[in-house]
């Protein structure tokens, strides 16, 4: 269930536009960051709120990529494996850190605590490979080193 | 040599607002709207030859006056989708050096006489929004932003939106449609968004280093900026290099003056472990390799957007990927394809069955398991799909096998002669 703030800053978003619906967006991007992921009640109320069928919702929420419509671990990580990345090293990386979590791509660890996912270009090729933490926080020239101190951070938190 | 749209390389902390107007920030948004009509600002953008950075280097000024006259309202929509593997020029702009593209943006929505204008940006990108929204609250602050803007009647109010991981929504039209609250799928065109956009309203769609060049170009004339680059091609120019290359990153120079000699060796310092250079692409993912193992005369090109074209390639927005020698060209082009057939929207047929059946095929030859009959079915399956898809991306999509196949099809036979990959072994 969202929260009432989430309501409210839903409502918002649905003014700053022509036209509400195009606060279906922003208001998923809302929803996951407070509940972690996209439920089924979720999705619902925000049909509710902007005053679309469900199957609208789920559709753009199936549609792209950063929506998560079953729950991940505790941090998700993005990795990529597009060809500036894989010209350095990474898909021998992402081997390593499949191995290191014990999980592969896809998948989330045993603990609950982290999942992996494969992800496509993320915009910093100069600083390959890259990853993305939880959709918010980039980590750049990605070696083992920085691999085992990630893992060992995200685990703690 | 003076930085023009990477000012935050000679400018200390320019993304701060007080310093940006230290430098002559929002001066060229006052001279527009205090001094110029805006038919003025749009002839002026005409005048100076400013083609756009997105990659198809349409005239910006005769984009702009694309739109019917009389129908209001009408929008402003900034592409910040950057998601062509290998760019990330318009990321640092935005991190960096945001309050030039705010002031672009609001010339050019002075020019159009629009009064919302939307950035739309991709969701991997969360720290370039925060910059753009402190940018956008900043200029509001100062009155760049928001009613009466310099003590006239024009307003403005600029909103960020963000993506959610589809590369497809760098297509305008499927863009368009993400704005408006639904899967981001292209539109059948005609009707073109200066008619029908966003909303059903005209709507300009340009992209962000296309319009961080509108402040140079009122501040400084359209002489000036034309007299910058080749006639055609005219003005600064960011490349993105990446790959295997010492030194990657954005390099700031003029159309028509870098040359892939420079960028790669000059500024990128080379190859990585003095490794000799096999192929270039140019336009990322989206356009033919290049390579001077074929044709050296390529690392001398001055390179502006019709230059590349003897070699059977493309400039498009200058994302310059680097293979070196040991690069399996079979890998690389399934690596491409594995993106384009995850990224394929799925709306029309040729492009999501084309993408996908390239891929299996490139899949199976660089497992060492294809026929010599594969390497004819890629390249019929690619001509097929040209000329038959939606929108470009099943059109660019073609680019990875049939550019890699011309070049090196020796490299495809030996996978299957030797029924694998050289490179592996």
């Amino acid at each position: 269930m969202l929260s009432e703030n989430a309501k409210t800053q839903i409502a918002k978003l649905m003014a700053q536009y022509p036209d509400p619906r195009s606060a279906v967006m922003p208001a998923l991007h809302l929803a996951q960051r407070e509940v972690g992921w996209l439920p089924d009640d979720v999705i619902q109320e925000i049909a509710d709120l902007v005053g679309l069928a469900k199957t609208e919702i789920n559709g753009v929420a199936t549609f792209y990529a950063m929506y998560a419509r079953e729950q991940p671990g505790t941090h998700t990580i993005l990795f990529c494996t597009d060809l500036p990345c894989a010209l350095r090293g990474a898909d021998k990386l992402l081997e390593q850190l499949e191995h290191r979590l014990g999980c592969q791509a896809g998948h989330t660890t045993a603990d609950g605590k982290i999942t992996l996912k494969e992800a496509e270009c993320l915009g910093g090729c100069d600083h390959a490979p890259v990853l993305l933490i939880d959709g918010n926080e980039h980590q750049q020239d990605m070696t083992l080193e920085k691999l085992d101190e990630m893992i060992e951070r995200l685990k703690n938190a | 040599m003076e930085h023009l749209i990477l000012r935050d390389l000679d400018i200390q902390n320019i993304k701060n607002i007080a310093v940006y107007e230290e430098h002559g920030g929002y001066q060229a948004f006052r001279k527009a709207v205090k001094e110029m009509t805006p038919d003025q600002v749009t002839d002026a953008v005409k005048q100076s030859g400013l083609r756009g950075r997105g990659g198809a280097g349409f005239p910006a000024g005769v984009k702009w006056s694309f739109l019917p006259k009389g129908v209001f309202p009408r929008y402003l929509v900034v592409n910040a989708d950057e998601s062509e593997p290998g760019t990330f020029k318009d990321r640092q702009m935005m991190e960096r050096n945001p309050h030039q593209l705010i002031e672009g943006i609001a010339i050019a929505s002075y020019a159009i006489q629009c009064n919302q204008a939307f950035i739309y940006i991709r969701g991997e990108f969360p720290y370039a929004a925060e910059c753009l929204e402190q940018a956008i609250a900043d200029a509001e602050s100062r009155g760049y932003v928001g009613k009466n803007i310099f003590g006239t009647d024009y307003h403005l109010q600029i909103v960020v939106h963000r993506g959610a991981g589809a590369y497809i929504c760098g297509e305008e039209t499927a863009l368009l449609e993400s704005i408006e609250g639904k899967l981001g799928q292209p539109r059948v065109k005609p009707p073109f968004p200066a008619a029908v956009g966003l909303y059903n309203k005209p709507t300009v769609i340009n992209n962000v280093e296309t319009l961080i060049n509108v402040p140079l170009i009122i501040e400084r004339g359209a002489q000036w900026y034309a007299s910058l680059g080749t006639p055609k091609s005219t003005g600064p120019k960011v490349f993105c290099l990446s790959g295997h290359v010492n030194r990657p990153g954005n390099y700031e120079g003029e159309f028509g003056k870098m040359t892939f000699r420079e960028l790669i060796y000059d500024l990128g310092g080379g190859i990585r472990n003095g490794k000799k250079l096999k192929g270039i692409l140019p336009a990322g993912a989206s356009g033919p390799m290049v390579s001077p193992l074929v044709n050296e005369a390529v690392l001398d090109v001055k390179l502006d957007f019709e230059s590349l074209a003897p070699f059977g390639s493309l400039l498009g927005s200058a994302s310059v990927i680097v293979l070196d020698e040991d690069t399996c060209v079979v890998w690389a082009a399934k690596k491409m394809l594995h993106f384009f057939k995850n990224e394929s929207c799925g709306k029309c047929t040729p492009c999501r069955e084309g993408t996908y059946w390239l891929w299996r095929l490139l899949e199976r030859i660089d497992a060492g398991e294809g026929t010599m009959a594969d390497i004819d079915l890629l390249t019929s399956v690619a001509t097929q799909m040209q000329g038959r898809t939606l929108c470009p991306l099943g059109e660019f999509a073609t680019s990875p096998v049939l550019g890699t196949v011309k070049l090196f099809r020796e490299e495809y036979e030996r996978h299957v002669k030797e029924r694998g990959c050289w490179a592996k072994k």
